[in-house]
């Protein structure tokens, strides 16, 4: 509609239908006044309402600048990352690699760049525990040369029979630590699926390996420290060959042992090693026991022999003297001495024995003699002990 | 408004939409084919399908599909499900366990024989295949060589043979390794029986060899002794000999200055000492020197003579 004409003096108002309006709304009107409070809101000026005004294209092109720049700067403030002492970033233009970040700060094109940050310092650690076939054993393989002269009666297992040469499978339980840390974050990320798992399976199978070329004792004994570098010796390499980007840290053989079911006999070896030790000892303490008591007693019978000898001598020597002592006075003389001697003789036997008397002619009569009634204190049995010194002497006369 | 300015603006948003789907990032690791209504889209330099590697790519929007594969180094595990079981030479039983490193080789055929799908490829190309090399290799040797004394050749045969599995799917296989080796339980069994008896008799024949060496020492130490004590008694009666026989010396020595009066002597001796205790009785004739003045008139006569 069209605008009062000045000097007309009409209200311009468009709204007010004005004296001569009595018609509705114009609706054209309305939304002309809607767009012109938008585009005052977006600080456009507001178009005429007689068709296109071309816009201003300093006030268009400010507001779109301004937001531009606005999101300009948010999106490079979130491009900031920051990577961890410990860790290192692998980052992805577009999915494809570009580089991987040390620690500090670091900017990338948000939603173009992609990063991942992996812990390079980290070491994981897992345990691998099981039972291996180590290789089979043969008789001569008993430790110290201990020849049984017996073959083992019992049944080996069904292969070793129809192999002929009679070998023993054996079985050892085996405790394994491996510690790991990532050292290579694109190849640990992208060139192996699932890399963690793949290490405990490669370590598996070295351990297998390395197990299956050692004999059973060898493994609990000496071989411990060869089966432990062989093991690493083979997961490095193998790692290696598949590019994992993982390293090994240590590898720690952390228990060898008789399978559980076997614990207990193998327990027995030990002891009846210490056993046979034992046996030993006592042995030998009996020995440094026995010889010397034995030297002592051969002293022993070496000093009485002595003594004997010594005894016997002065004896003689005494003996000796006192007959001669008895010789010089008989020299001087001889029947006087004689006749003395002769009669103490005979007076201390009479003395002390018991007597009977026969005053007879030798062709009488046979004389019945009970000398048992006669002389009471005799006592059958030579034996009887000569305690008793009687005053009286039983003597019994006969005469005839 | 202007309806030519509605237009605009949403031609506008479609547009972005549409192109958004024209473009289409592949990540480290994976590679992609893109299939243009049934058909892979083809490298234009050769007649064999693009690949597109990581990074950025057009393609035509809704129309051309992105089929995307891992391309990193994957692993086939024999499960504890289904584990293998092989036979040796000599006939015996043994389980194993092993993994196959494999890689996709060709997409294009990769997609076109197992549909893109990397268990199916496990399954149905990997596994049977595998299992039939590692039987055959097992077949071929004794347990002990299998396990220790051939077990690195035939490793490497293994791998040999398994290399050339998969190429008509595009895979290739890059690595097998033996994880573990196990006995049948039965076998198992029977091997811990023989390991423990085999012990035992290992405990007995120490212990049996301890009092055998502890016999000896104490065998020894006995002789030991028995040999000083005879040496001492030998030497013991030597000196008692010596002794008797100084006796023996000093007495004829003596003796013999005067030989029947010795005899005189030593019968006095020998008289009083026999006949000594109210046991011994004699039985005497009163006659002898003894009883020269035993009768009534012997006295007289005696000391006429005399």
């Amino acid at each position: 509609m069209a605008w009062n004409k000045p000097g007309d003096g009409e209200d311009p108002n468009p709204w007010g239908g004005g004296k001569n309006n009595a018609g509705p709304p114009d609706l054209d009107k309305i939304f002309s006044q809607i767009f012109n409070k938008l585009r005052q809101l977006l600080r456009f000026k507001p178009v005429t309402t007689t068709g296109w005004q071309r816009p201003e294209s300093q006030g268009y092109g400010v507001g779109l600048g301004m937001c531009a720049l606005a999101i300009f700067v948010l999106w490079v403030l979130a491009g900031f990352y920051i990577v961890n002492p410990a860790e290192q970033a692998v980052v992805l233009r577009w999915g494809k690699f570009t580089a991987v970040q040390n620690p500090g700060l670091h900017w990338m094109a948000r939603f173009i760049e992609t990063k991942t940050l992996v812990d390079v310092q980290k070491v994981y650690s897992f345990s691998l525990t099981g039972e291996f076939l180590t290789k089979s054993s043969e008789q001569s393989d008993l430790p110290n040369q201990i020849s049984i002269s017996n073959k083992p009666s019992v049944t080996s297992n069904a292969g070793a029979i129809a192999d002929g040469t009679d070998k023993s499978k054996n079985l050892v339980n085996v405790e394994l630590n491996i510690q790991y840390r990532i050292s290579d974050p694109r190849a640990y990320l992208y060139n192996v699926a699932n890399p963690d798992s793949t290490i405990q399976d490669v370590t598996a199978g070295a351990l297998s390996d390395a197990i299956g070329k050692m004999k059973l004792d060898d493994v609990l004994t000496v071989g411990r420290e060869w089966l432990n570098s062989s093991v690493e010796d083979q997961l490095r390499q193998v790692l290696a060959s598949y590019n994992t980007g993982l390293e090994i840290v240590a590898v720690t053989l952390r228990r060898v042992q008789a399978p559980d079911q076997v614990r207990a006999a193998f327990n027995d070896v030990n002891r009846a090693d210490q056993d046979r030790a034992t046996y030993i000892q006592q042995a030998q303490a009996y020995a440094s026991k026995v010889v010397p008591l034995a030297r002592g007693e051969a002293a022993r019978i070496s000093a009485d022999a002595t003594g004997y000898q010594q005894k016997v001598m002065l004896t003689a020597q005494a003996d000796v003297a006192k007959f001669e002592a008895l010789l010089n006075v008989y020299k001087v003389s001889p029947d006087v001495t004689r006749e003395r001697m002769f009669m103490d003789a005979m007076q201390t036997i009479l003395q002390n024995t018991s007597k009977v008397l026969v005053d007879l002619n030798a062709s009488s009569n046979l004389l019945y003699l009970p000398i048992e009634k006669m002389i009471p204190s005799l006592k059958p049995s030579a034996s009887f002990p000569m305690a008793t010194s009687q005053e009286q002497t039983n003597t019994v006369e006969v005469q005839s | 408004m202007t309806p030519t300015k509605m237009l605009i603006a949403t031609l506008a948003i479609v547009v972005v939409f549409v192109s958004m789907n024209g473009f289409f990032t592949i990540e480290e690791g994976e590679n992609a084919l893109v299939l243009r209504l049934g058909k892979m889209v083809g490298s234009t330099k050769t007649d064999s399908p693009r690949i597109y590697r990581p990074g950025l790519h057009a393609k035509i929007p809704f129309v051309d599909q992105v089929r995307v594969f891992d391309t990193r180094m994957q692993q086939l595990t024999t499960s504890t499900l289904k584990p293998l079981t092989v036979v040796t030479k000599e006939q015996t039983y043994l389980v194993v366990e092993y993994f196959a490193k494999w890689r996709i080789d060709n997409l294009a055929k990769f997609y076109t024989s197992m549909g893109g799908s990397v268990s199916r490829a496990a399954d149905t190309v990997l596994e049977p295949r595998i299992n039939d090399i590692v039987r055959t290799e097992y077949g071929k040797r004794t347990s002990d060589q299998a396990i220790s004394t051939d077990r690195a050749n035939m490793m490497a045969a293994i791998k040999a043979q398994a290399t050339h599995i998969g190429k008509e799917q595009g895979i290739v296989v890059l690595d097998v390794q033996i994880q573990q080796i196990t006995l049948p339980k039965d076998v198992m069994d029977s091997v811990f029986k023989r390991m423990e008896t085999e012990r035992k008799q290992f405990a007995e024949a120490k212990r049996a060899e301890g009092m055998e060496k502890s016999e000896e020492v104490r065998a020894l130490a006995d002789q030991k002794v028995t040999v000083i004590r005879a040496e001492a008694i030998k030497q013991a009666a030597a000196i008692r000999a010596q002794g008797d026989k100084q006796a023996a010396e000093i007495y004829a020595h003596a003796y013999s200055a005067d030989p029947h009066f010795y005899a005189f002597y030593r019968s006095m001796e020998a008289y009083v000492k026999s006949f000594r205790n109210k046991h011994d009785v004699l039985v005497l004739k009163p006659e002898g020197q003894f009883f020269n003045y035993f009768h009534t008139d012997s006295h007289m006569s005696a000391a006429a003579k005399k």
